[in-house]
């Protein structure tokens, strides 16, 4: 009872702070601001420190003067009328900020008229200096790195120690008490549109993160706000294409781990920068002032990695970090660039749990193996009990891993008391091994990807076919195909967007040979263990044959847009040898065709070889497609990559294609590729 | 400005006004072993997005698993709530014998780096007792561990 009249006083204490503090800055929206901050444009010095870079980092502004925050609450300036340099009505009332709070998804931000630097520095000025006591409604708590810097350019004579009175600050910077911080990457997820590239974000460190746990430092993610109202689909489209507002957020480290590690099963990589302590200091001070602010938010430029980089430009100016990725940052891009940029000090692995419970597999014999199925049942008692006929050494590594198998099929599912029962057996029989001294498992270090191929590439291919000879160009700007070496990459995908190839023939003709908007291939083996789902899809413009056999017409090839997908299988042979299928679906918009348009069910399997070691990388696949036009196409391709060096390679393909089941092409084609 | 007065006035005012009892419905401190992982951060959207579904903290009162950080939790303070969190990691921590969570919340609890090791041995050679059964609560965890801390000469001045 004494809980809730506590309760109910605090509540009440909130309401009257809040009307206390409605009422100072009315009054403070009054004349005197709009006097000062005349005297303020009349300063000397306005001028040099408003068009400083610094100045401009600080408010998000690119050289033009446009910042990428969506947010009037992010700019004391009222907005320009007319984008003159008429500065006495810089600084009015806040009345238009009714409503910036209240729109979170519906975008209405997007109406913000532009305030210039110019004007956001006589508002902050003026409104630093006239403010009332310092609390945490005082612009100087709001934006403590503002005050700080112009307090350096000698226009505030400020310091750290007049902020002591912001008291959420304050706690803040306590419980975030970082003295050295690092880039996390997690890696490629194919699975989900935002993360097909993988993600980076920041974590902040004590002093003793080393001696003490990673686990309890902080991570700085700038993320799309999502509206949980939205619908699948919804939240799809919009995080593509910017219809959620971008915000950081804090949370801690371990829920992180938990996220990518765990949920995701993806293997996350650290990079400890080489900050100093006033630097990450001066970061920290600046993300205050990013607290609940909505950003633009776009997948390939204005995205997670790129916000990164603006924080560490922040502080390093020098390093120059966002200038190559204006148009586009790929998040393994944005690490190399730190990397280049001689800021990384050390890497650190972090498996993701399934690659952990892979790892645990691989230390087991296989008599050892062949209880990991009883063992992870929900009726597990006997196989635990079972456990002593193992020699002694052997038994903890074997009930660990059945332990990791048992938490990775739960991974994702609400609690079922059978299997909480099992796994909680598992842990107790863990418990009570002996633990007979038996190396610690090595971690096996994957790749990491910062060290495989660069992003983008450029081929260039001579070849033959029934046509004649061809040259032929290939670009594209991300990311990954399945003879690509591939150290760094997820094993068994493809990614690939606006991904062109360009022809030209020996009698002089040209034509578009193929344009991928997006194609993806996701090929996860099947074991004894799990029996993943292996997919594909793609849309784009490719050239295909069509029947012209009852028109007597010669089979050449047309252009051809199509959406295409499938679905199948995929299972590891041998260690370097992956066996697929795939159920296929294509549509087609094709002039060629009676209808202009056709759909085609297919069977697409392949073998992929892959020796890293050897720098090779071959492929062997068939497709046979039926179209409702009564025709069938067939292909079968072999082709094969050789490593010249980490950013050049060769492939050779030769294909065979057949139209009908009647042999109707051939071609033989070299090609040269460098990465970039 | 009046904006960003409201929300972080409002944000005070909605902490204390809304914080729930341990193991209240909004309380991760309720945790049983092996709770579910589904629906945490797994929602489509924020996966979708990288993003977060809503109440965004900036830290600021994380760790606490949505209970009051002024909970009658006396042993230990506010800073345990943070084993609601790490229960599953925890657990096969002390299984094992060692790990990142179980350090974790030794640093949690206070335990000065020349100790951790040995918590760590206590916590592994009595994992029966610090969990009785997968109901176990991180509630109940915490008084067992305190029980354990008591009951041992080095870890003694740890408990309270």
């Amino acid at each position: 009872m004494s809980g809730l009249i506590e309760k109910l006083q605090r509540s009440t204490l909130g309401l009257l702070l809040l009307l206390t503090s409605l009422w100072s800055s009315q009054v403070l929206a009054d004349d005197q601001v709009i006097a000062a901050s005349l005297d303020v444009a009349a300063e000397p010095r306005i001028e040099a420190v408003a068009a400083d870079p610094a100045w401009y980092r600080l408010l998000h502004m690119d050289a033009d003067g446009i910042s990428s925050v969506d947010d009037r609450r992010f700019f004391l300036a009222q907005s320009a009328d007319d984008g003159s340099a008429d500065n006495d009505h810089a600084v009015k009332g806040h009345t238009d900020n009714e409503q910036a709070d209240n729109d979170h998804a519906d975008n209405n931000n997007k109406d913000i008229e532009a305030v210039s630097a110019a004007q956001e520095l006589i508002a902050t000025l003026a409104a630093m200096r006239l403010a009332g006591p310092v609390g945490n409604d005082h612009p100087r708590c709001r934006f403590p790195a503002r005050y700080l810097w112009l307090s350096q350019q000698g226009l505030l004579n400020g310091s750290a120690t007049d902020l002591a009175g912001c008291d959420d600050y304050q706690s803040w910077r306590q419980q975030v008490n970082a003295s050295s911080v690092s880039l996390i990457f997690p890696s490629a997820y194919l699975n989900s549109p935002s993360s097909m590239y993988g993600h980076t974000f920041l974590r902040f460190d004590s002093a003793d993160a080393d001696s003490g746990s990673l686990w309890l430092s902080w991570a700085l993610n700038f993320g799309a706000n999502v509206n949980m109202d939205d619908n699948t689909f919804a939240y799809a489209y919009k995080g593509l294409v910017g219809g959620y507002p971008g915000q950081f957020n804090v949370m801690p480290y371990f829920d992180k781990i938990k996220e990518y590690n765990r949920m995701e099963n993806r293997d996350m990589w650290e990079y400890r920068l080489n900050l100093s302590e006033a630097e990450v200091d001066q970061m920290l001070t600046h993300i205050w002032e990013l607290k609940d602010i909505n950003f633009d938010y776009y997948f390939f430029d204005e995205n997670c990695s790129y916000r990164l980089l603006e924080l560490i430009d922040l502080v390093r100016p020098e390093a120059r970090l966002t200038e190559p990725f204006e148009y586009a940052a790929i998040p393994a891009d944005t690490v190399r660039a730190v990397i280049d940029a001689d800021m990384v000090t050390s890497r650190f692995y972090r498996p993701s749990h399934r690659n952990r419970f892979y790892q645990e597999l691989a230390q087991l014999n296989p008599q050892q193996r062949a209880r990991l199925q009883a063992l992870s049942v929900d009726d597990n008692q006997q196989a635990i009990e079972q456990l002593q006929q193992l020699p002694a050494e052997q038994r903890k590594a074997t009930a660990e891993a059945a332990y990791s198998l048992t938490r990775l099929r739960e991974n994702g599912q609400v609690r079922d008391p059978k299997t909480s029962r099992a796994s909680y057996r598992l842990l107790k029989s863990i418990s009570q091994q002996p633990d007979l001294g038996v190396a610690d498992q090595a971690r096996t270090l994957l790749e990491d990807p910062v060290d495989g191929h660069l992003s983008s590439t450029t081929g260039l291919a001579l070849g033959d076919d029934d046509r004649g000879s061809f040259a032929q160009l290939h670009y594209r700007p991300a990311y990954h195909d399945l003879l690509d070496p591939t150290a760094g990459y997820p094993p068994g995908s493809l990614l690939q967007m606006m991904a062109l190839d360009l022809r030209a023939y020996d009698d002089g003709s040209a034509q578009l040979q193929q344009l991928d908007l997006i194609r993806i291939r996701s090929f996860s083996p099947r074991d004894a263990f799990f029996q993943p789902f292996s997919w594909q899809l793609a849309v784009g413009l490719d050239q295909v044959q069509s029947d012209y056999a009852e028109r007597g017409d010669q089979t050449e090839d047309h252009l051809a847009g199509h959406a295409s997908a499938g679905g199948g299988v995929s299972y590891a042979l041998a260690d370097s040898l992956l066996f697929y299928a795939l159920a296929t679906v294509r549509a087609e918009l094709n002039s060629q065709l009676d209808n202009d348009a056709a759909l085609a069910a297919g069977i697409n399997p392949g073998l992929l070889l892959s020796l890293p070691s050897r720098s090779l990388q071959l492929k062997l696949e068939g497709r046979h497609d039926q179209l409702t036009e009564g025709f069938s196409r067939s292909q079968l391709q072999l082709a094969g990559q050789y490593q010249l060096s980490p950013q050049r390679g060769l492939r050779l393909s030769m294909e065979q294609r057949w139209l009908d089941g009647n042999n109707s092409d051939q071609q033989l084609k070299l090609e040269y590729r460098v990465y970039h | 400005m009046k904006r960003v007065l409201l929300s972080s006035v409002l944000l005070i005012a909605s902490a204390n006004a809304f914080a729930e009892a341990p193991g209240g419905p909004n309380c991760g401190w309720g945790n049983m072993l092996f709770d579910g992982s589904a629906g945490l951060p797994s929602h489509v959207g924020a996966s979708l997005t990288n993003g977060t579904t809503g109440n965004a903290s900036f830290g600021m009162t994380s760790g606490t698993n949505g209970c009051s950080p002024n909970g009658t939790l006396s042993y230990g303070g506010q800073r345990w709530m943070g084993l609601a969190g790490v229960m599953d990691e925890f657990s096969g921590d002390v299984a094992r014998g060692d790990g990142e969570a179980l350090n974790a919340v030794a640093v949690m609890i206070g335990i000065t780096p020349a100790d951790r090791d040995y918590f760590g041995e206590v916590a592994h050679s009595n994992f029966s007792t610090l969990f009785p059964s997968d109901d176990v609560t991180a509630e109940q965890l915490s008084m067992n561990l305190n029980e354990m801390m008591k009951s041992d000469a080095r870890l003694n001045h740890y408990a309270s």
